[in-house]
Order: structure tokens, then sequence, then C-alpha cells
């Protein structure tokens, strides 16, 4: 299945010129193993970026650049290969997740420590520390539960991983990337069926709307 | 054929002398016609061969772009000078991983610096997509495969990055080489995120549209 929501051109561009703060990367990198189409994109921005490094004014190097990179070749060890990442859990209810984001997770995600909200009916993992003001989670949210309509005091940005969600913007399901700022207000409620699994940043609080959202745990049932 | 491509080659580089390593580059060395062997093939042959003539003409023509890249990123002269060395023992340890059916070499070396670079500057780790993944969903619409030498690719984009409409060029110099978000782009240049946003988008779109013709 190919994605059909993905992230803005001019995020993948942050990507591939490398501006782009850690989490955002990770997300973008996790997206990508599932979607061709953004693949071609980065492979496009790439291009650009050598482009650009070819066209870069030549600087002269220190004197015996050259000799003493041969001198360290001769005795450094090749590096080890990347990393490939935890196995996948068994028994995990969730489809596999891409690698960039299996190699955060040393000891999968049940290494995670997950806080229950609404009962268990959703949970939350921090993933990362936070960058400035935005934070890296894993939202596990059971099949046909729902978080309250809310929208955003900075960015949201959500990698669907596992299963699927549908709010006021459409059906978003694995590999989508749903984008969301303070213009934004959305419910999302899980598809029923499957748990959902995402890779969520969000920088800022989310602010809840509605009787309810002013009173409650940001997250409730439907 | 590569073995008589070498043999062409060694035989220029006695004709002319072995190229400035140093970044002088005045006498950079391009082999004269159809002996020339491209980036790609030189990369192929420090690959198999362990080929250091090959990667001698590497260095010389890249090392000084890439220290020139890394300066305008922010890396004083010494720093700069010790990940254009990084990078350029990355590229001789991986250089059996590098596929030109994927990408040129500049723009191999590109994404080795790029990421060298964040680790160095930032100290951030840098989340890569992985080919070997086992849940990459294959691209049913992959161009044939075929190599796109540098000298190509370069020229064609060189010319469709010059063809773009200033403030398109502009905003992509800014994000390649000034380290910046498009946000903050945005807000340094004064102008409406959207605004930013939709030229960087036509600024990819034609250039992409330049990329396709040649493949």
């Amino acid at each position: 299945m190919i994605p059909r929501h993905h992230p803005e051109m001019a995020q993948l561009l942050d990507y591939a010129t490398g501006s782009a703060a850690e989490p955002v990367a990770l997300l973008i990198a996790s997206h990508l193993a599932l979607c061709p189409a953004c693949r071609r994109d980065v492979a496009a921005l790439d291009s650009i970026g050598g482009c650009m490094l070819e066209d870069s004014d030549p600087v002269p190097l220190a004197e015996g650049s050259f000799e003493r990179l041969m001198d360290r070749l001769r005795g450094e060890a090749p590096p080890e290969e990347p990393d490939g990442g935890t196995q996948d859990e068994p028994d995990s209810p969730f489809d596999p997740l891409p690698l960039p984001l299996r190699r955060y997770l040393p000891k999968g995600l049940r290494g995670l420590s997950w806080s229950s909200l609404a009962g268990g009916r959703i949970r939350i993992a921090e993933l990362l520390p936070p960058v400035g003001s935005l934070r890296t989670q894993l939202v596990h949210v059971r099949a046909g539960s729902s978080i309250l309509p809310h929208t955003h005091r900075g960015m949201e940005m959500s990698l669907i991983l596992s299963g699927g969600y549908t709010d006021e913007y459409g059906q978003f399901l694995r590999g989508d990337v749903e984008t969301a700022d303070d213009t934004v207000t959305h419910r999302p409620v899980a598809d029923t069926g499957a748990d959902c699994l995402t890779l969520t940043l969000v920088a800022g609080d989310l602010r809840f709307v509605g009787p309810v959202g002013t009173l409650l745990s940001p997250f409730i049932k439907s | 054929m590569i073995r008589d491509r070498r043999h062409a080659c060694m035989t220029w580089l006695v004709v002319l002398g072995a190229p400035d390593l140093d970044g002088g580059m005045t006498t950079e060395a391009t082999p004269p016609g159809e002996t020339a062997r491209s980036f790609e093939e030189l990369l192929e042959s420090v690959a198999l061969d362990r080929d250091h003539m090959a990667f001698a003409l590497l260095f010389a023509h890249f090392a000084p772009r890439l220290k020139g890249y890394l300066r305008r990123l922010g890396a004083d002269d010494g720093l700069a000078d010790d990940l254009v060395q990084d990078v350029m023992a990355i590229a001789w340890h991986r250089a059996h991983r590098f596929d030109p059916c994927q990408a040129s070499v500049s723009t191999w070396l590109f994404t080795i610096a790029r990421n060298r670079r964040i680790d160095a500057l930032r100290r951030e780790r840098r989340p890569e997509l992985d080919f070997n993944d086992p849940v990459l969903i294959p691209d049913e619409e992959a161009p044939p495969e075929q190599t796109v030498s540098n000298g190509q690719e370069g020229a064609h984009l060189r010319s469709a990055i010059a063809n773009l409409p200033v403030e398109q060029a502009s905003l992509l110099h800014k994000a390649y080489f000034e380290d910046k978000s498009h946000s903050v782009i945005a807000a340094e240049l004064g102008l409406p995120l959207g605004t930013v946003k939709s030229r960087i988008r036509l600024a990819v779109e034609r250039l992409r549209g330049a990329l396709r013709e040649l493949r």
C-alpha cells in the first residue's frame, strides 16, 4: 500500500539539507521506507545537494592532507556496518517498524516507559528527550478510541506506523503523515479492527476545545 | 573495459604529472577525451581494487570542494580540514556500497558530508533511510536501472538551477549552504511561510522534471 498523505516538499528539503531537527529527520526517514514517491523527491533533493557541492568554491586544504589521510587509512579498521536495529517482537500487535525507528529502540517497544491514559485506551511513551519544546512520542490508541478534539500551540506531525485513524482531514493509514498547526482543530478516532500506533512530534501543548476538553485529562475515550 | 581505461589514465598521469593533492586547483586534472574515467568509474576502482591512484584523483577534485561546503556551513578552517578527512575516509571504507544507479559520486559525497557535519557540529544522530530495510515498500515506478554520471547529471541540473527564477534559486542556496530550515528562511526574509513553501515546491518540481529527462 502506498501512502496518500505526505510531508511537505519544504520538510523534505529540510531533511535533505540537514537542517531538520533529529526528531523530524527520524519521522521523515521512517516515512521514506514506506513511501517510494517521497524517496524519489529526496533523491532529487540529494542530487541538488551534489550539484551545490560540485559548485562550491574549492578551498585549499592543509598541507599534506592526502598523505595524512592515507596514513590514517593504513592503520584504520573499516567502520562497523550500520546497526540492523532490534528484531521485531514476535507477539507485537503492530506492523513491523521501519528500520530508522528500530535503531532508536534497542529494547523494542516493550523497553520504553509507557504512560496509560483514559483507562489504558491510550498509551504514550517518550522516545527522545525533548528538543526545545519538541517532544517525540509513540502513541498507541486502542481500536475505536479517540483523542479529544484539540488544536496546537505549535506543530504536530504524526506518522502512522500501524492501524489507522480518521479525523476531519481524512483517513490516515500506515505510512501516512499528518502535519497540523495552530490553524487546525481535529479529533482523531482510531479505526476499528486494529490498534493504532503513531510516531508523533508535538511542539508546545495541545489545546483542547469544547467544554469537556477544558476540564479533563487531554486523552479520553470517545 | 575498466582495465583499459585505467591503463589510459595511468599513461595520462605520467604525461601530466600527478594531480595537485593539496587543493591548489590550478592544475586540476581532467583526463583528456575518451580515455577519461568518470568519477563513478574511479570510485568503482577504489571499491574493487583499493586503487590509490583513483582515490587520489577523487580526492584532488572533491576534497577542496567538500572543504568549501563545510566552511560555508560554519566549520572553521581546522575543523573543516578534519571533517574532509573523515568524509574521504568514509568514502574509502564504504566505496563498495556506492551504487551508481542511486546517485552520482558528488551526490553520494554530499550526503556523507551532510551527515558527518550533523554528527560533528550539532552532536545529533542522523536517521537515514536504509535500502536493506525489510519493510521498504518497493518503487513500482522506478526508472530502469541506469547509471547517471556525475558529468551528465551535474551539467543538466546546474543549467536547470541557473534557469530557476532568482527568488527560487536563492531559497535553495540558503537552504543548502546556511543550515537554515525553510521556516527560519521565511522569518529572515520576512516572507509568509506559505510563499516560501510554494517557491520550494515549484523549484523542486522543476528540477525533478529536469532530472527525469536524463533517465
